[in-house]
């Protein structure tokens, strides 16, 4: 294939149109989604071609590229002058003013004609002329701009990216009117030719970052970019962990909230997903609600999934930790209770809480992908009847499908998807930890866990701050949301170039001339 | 290669965590030999000066050679033999402490969680730890150690609180009743623990702005020092002096016998969680300063390929131990301690100060 693509690579256009137009198909294997559509123009009954994909092209720009042609240069045509019928002056006429299109290019190597070609545009191919225009008839079905499905909110934008790039950008200028938003664009892929849209915020984002995500996006050579994810893989810092080290996002106020922070936001087209660089491990535990909700709520809620987050890879392990090893710890009472329940059953407590986590993921990725008519089916019958009849039945005792239910609660609280799947897996090696070692080993796996974290890098910035390395003024949009009023300074290492946000900035208070003396008594 | 870089703050929280989580544990003013009994808390003020004058003398010396290690700068003083032979010192305290840790901390989770389990286990596993956190770097060491410092601060302080209303005051009386003596000779075990400040030796060339490294030593120094202090006040205020200077882990006592409520019965957990957190920390630290400084002695390109053996070195060392009355004799009584710590850091010091002077007279001198 790369012996083919270098061969289409070296073809020019040449003079005889026919030619052209047989070598065009003749590399393009026939396909039937090509349209050539030829005509004559002027006196001399010149030939001319337009070739376009059909289903990519906007079908009213082509139709009046060919009128005006055809009306411009038509034999009858009273202002056509009769030295303007040589095929170089039609050619030169029309790139310069006959054609009301707004975007027209010369072009004379195929592989550009067929880059063009592809995207929509379409092709003006002159006979006697070694060179084409590339007219901008670009138009493609767009899924409409919607709410994206796994990032709902409460209060907030309703508008998610979608699937085109030049629609996802339209979204970020509309929304960020400086002209400091600069956003370069590149192509990735050998085969796809993915276009890839860079965004940031000149003098805000740190040079070096920047360049750093120039860097490494055009060091990726890849035949194919078919999703964000490929990107994501082979620019992030290390794949040595389960967690996402770029966070990804559908939604338009997080991409703005990010690019506004100094960070760089990556678009590719063909997807809705926006990745983030630099991320933290504590911006994967924010919800847009946060922010929009008054701040005790939004302060609230966030504490709230921090605890979840914990809760949901290190609450079987300690479940198990304690049960085994070390009853002392559980009041006598509890202890008692769970150790009636667990009367007749034949497990030990590490293999009941595996067996029932195993069962609880299989629950959660069939969910995922049964059709919706049969999900909520499918949910009753694993949550509610197999747990009722595993615990009937004494295979598993009723503390552990709590502390198994709560855990896959816990689970679904945090935003970001990607980090879900992480903590599943730490979740598994924190109960074999636990199951060994006890509490100790879940103290262990703690240390390690944090060990881990500590060393990863997001393009270089460290990936647990502002917890570790320690920057208390990042603490007001962290375990908690400060009052906008308190926010005064962007974050510290992403937003050092320009971190402060706002000058001026005091909470409001009553205005002293109201009088109200009246009332008052 | 780059020098992985600290910040100030990490170093402070790192002096602060390996100098508060293994006295605290035993608190040697009280089971040490000097027998101050209820003034225990006078020999903790003495013993925090003479910690002060440890902390500053080593940091103040890293601070003339801000890009040195201790081992380097002892060869510049002293020249290559006598500066390696000197250095030694240092380097054989970095591992005798680590290993001391982990033994410690492993009878710990012996005596308070896992009674069956052997205790190379738990050491093994622990050294585990230790090793992925060396061979990641200090500056992961460091991130770790930002954000332990403030779990293990509240652990403590929620472990301090908790006595506090069943303190006895009585307990303290009679003040001085024998006199300065024994508070004295009380406070010399604290002062040796202070050769733990050997490891600023160690970090200072790492760290962000050496010129600081004075005084963020003695924010460390007096951290450390004021829980060690509290926590000596809340073991004699709950179990009396005597009972205190017998219980192989005064504070852990001290908290198994705390019922806040019906419910919550075994805090302790807390105390040990916290214990765990810093002796990790602690024992990842002294056990790099130790590879780090081989590393200089034989001058080597990494430390990173001398990490296996030391840690095997330190396993055996801390399994020399028989039990942990040895270890406690050994940390314990003024005699061993007194030379094996106190009076090698002393040495190391003078010598080098010594030669500091001389050498800078002696410049100014041909001025």
């Amino acid at each position: 294939m790369s012996q083919r693509t270098e061969h289409i690579d070296r073809q020019v256009l040449s003079n005889n149109l026919q030619q052209n137009l047989e070598q065009i198909e003749n590399l393009l294997g026939n396909s039937y989604d090509l349209v050539i559509r030829s005509f004559a123009v002027g006196g001399n009954n010149l030939q001319v071609a337009v070739l376009f994909i059909s289903g990519l092209e906007n079908n009213e720009a082509v139709e009046n590229i060919i009128s005006d042609l055809t009306i411009k240069f038509s034999p009858t045509s009273t202002d056509l002058k009769a030295d303007s019928t040589s095929p170089s002056q039609i050619f030169q006429e029309t790139q310069q003013k006959i054609i009301r299109n707004q975007e027209l290019e010369p072009v004379d190597n195929l592989s550009l004609l067929f880059d063009q070609l592809f995207l929509g545009d379409t092709i003006l191919l002159i006979d006697g002329i070694n060179r084409g225009i590339i007219c901008n008839t670009k138009q493609w079905e767009l899924r409409s701009l919607e709410e994206p499905e796994a990032e709902r909110v409460i209060r907030g934008p309703r508008d998610g990216f979608i699937e085109a790039l030049p629609v996802n950008t339209s979204l970020l200028r509309r929304r960020i009117r400086t002209p400091n938003l600069w956003i370069e664009s590149l192509e990735i892929g050998t085969v796809t030719k993915t276009k890839v849209a860079i965004a940031y915020i000149k003098g805000l984002a740190q040079e070096g970052l920047v360049n750093e995500v120039r860097t490494r996006l055009q060091e990726i050579e890849i035949d194919n970019v078919i999703e964000s994810g490929v990107l994501e893989e082979m620019i992030e810092d290390t794949f040595f962990t389960p967690f996402p080290l770029m966070h990804r996002s559908e939604r338009t106020d997080i991409a703005m909230s990010e690019i506004l922070e100094g960070r760089v936001a990556i678009l590719t087209d063909g997807t809705p997903f926006v990745l983030f660089a630099p991320t933290r491990l504590h911006d994967m535990l924010q919800g847009p609600d946060d922010y929009y909700e008054k701040f005790p709520v939004g302060s609230f809620i966030r504490l709230g999934r921090m605890l979840a987050f914990v809760l949901a890879i290190f609450l079987p392990a300690i479940y198990i930790a304690t049960v085994n090893f070390h009853t002392e710890l559980i009041p006598s009472t509890l202890l008692l209770g769970i150790t009636a329940a667990r009367q007749g059953v034949p497990f030990p407590v590490a293999m009941e809480v595996i067996l029932m986590e195993i069962v609880f993921e299989m629950l959660r990725e069939a969910g995922l992908r049964l059709p919706g008519m049969i999900g909520p089916a499918i949910s009753i019958v694993g949550a509610l009847i197999l747990g009722e009849a595993a615990i009937q039945a004494n295979l598993v005792s009723p503390a552990v499908v709590i502390v198994v239910a709560a855990t896959g609660i816990a689970s679904f609280v945090a935003p970001s998807f990607e980090l879900n799947i992480a903590t599943r897996i730490i979740r598994f090696c924190m109960i074999i930890l636990g199951a060994t070692l006890g509490l100790f080993g879940v103290q262990f796996g703690f240390i390690l866990l944090t060990i881990h974290l500590c060393s990863l890098r997001s393009f270089g910035y460290p990936y647990l701050a502002p917890f570790a390395p320690l920057i208390i003024e990042d603490w007001k949009d962290s375990f908690i949301r400060a009052p906008w009023w308190w926010q005064k300074k962007r974050p510290h290492l992403e937003g050092g170039r320009d971190p402060v946000r706002t000058k001026r900035n005091k909470a409001q208070t009553p205005p002293s001339v109201l009088d109200d003396s009246d009332y008052d008594s | 290669m780059t020098v992985e870089k600290i910040a100030n703050r990490q170093l402070l929280f790192i002096l602060f965590i390996t100098r508060t989580v293994m006295p605290m544990s035993m608190l040697p003013v009280l089971a040490g030999g000097g027998n101050a009994m209820q003034d225990a808390w006078i020999s903790m003020l003495i013993a925090t000066g003479g910690n002060i004058i440890l902390a500053a003398a080593i940091a103040g010396l890293g601070t003339k050679f801000p890009r040195l290690s201790i081992v380097e700068y002892s060869q510049r003083l002293l020249g290559g033999v006598a500066g390696r032979l000197v250095s030694l010192l240092p380097i054989t305290v970095y591992f005798t402490v680590s290993a001391m840790e982990m033994r410690m901390y492993a009878e710990i989770i012996n005596t308070a969680f896992l009674p069956r389990t052997p205790l190379i286990a738990i050491i093994g596993i622990t050294m585990i730890l230790a090793t992925v956190g060396i061979i990641s770097g200090i500056e992961v060491l460091g991130r770790t150690a930002d954000f332990f410092a403030l779990w293990i601060a509240i652990f403590l302080i929620i472990s301090l609180l908790l006595p506090l209303p069943e303190i006895c005051i009585e307990n303290f009386q009679p003040v001085l009743a024998r006199g300065l003596e024994p508070v004295i000779s009380s406070a010399l075990i604290p002062i040796a623990i202070g050769a733990q400040y050997l490891s600023i030796g160690m970090l200072l060339p790492h760290v962000m702005t050496p010129a600081r490294g004075v005084s963020t030593a003695l924010t460390a120094v007096i951290m450390s020092m004021t829980f060690t202090f509290l926590s000596t006040l809340v073991v004699i205020g709950k179990m009396s002096p005597f009972e205190g200077s017998q219980a192989t882990f005064p504070l852990l006592t001290v908290f198994r016998t705390i019922e806040t409520s019906e419910f919550l019965q075994r805090l302790e957990i807390l105390l040990v969680l916290g214990w765990g957190l810093g002796i990790f920390i602690s024992a990842s630290i002294f056990l790099y300063c130790g590879v780090s400084a081989l590393s200089h002695w034989f001058k080597t390109e990494s430390y990173r390929p001398l990490v296996l053996p030391a840690v095997v070195i330190v396993v055996i060392i801390s399994m020399l131990f028989e039990d942990i009355f040895q270890l406690r004799t050994f940390a314990l009584t003024p005699e061993i301690s007194v030379p094996l710590f106190l009076l090698p850091t002393i040495f190391v010091l003078a010598v080098l100060w010594g030669a500091y002077l001389i050498r800078k007279l002696l410049s100014r001198w041909s001025d």
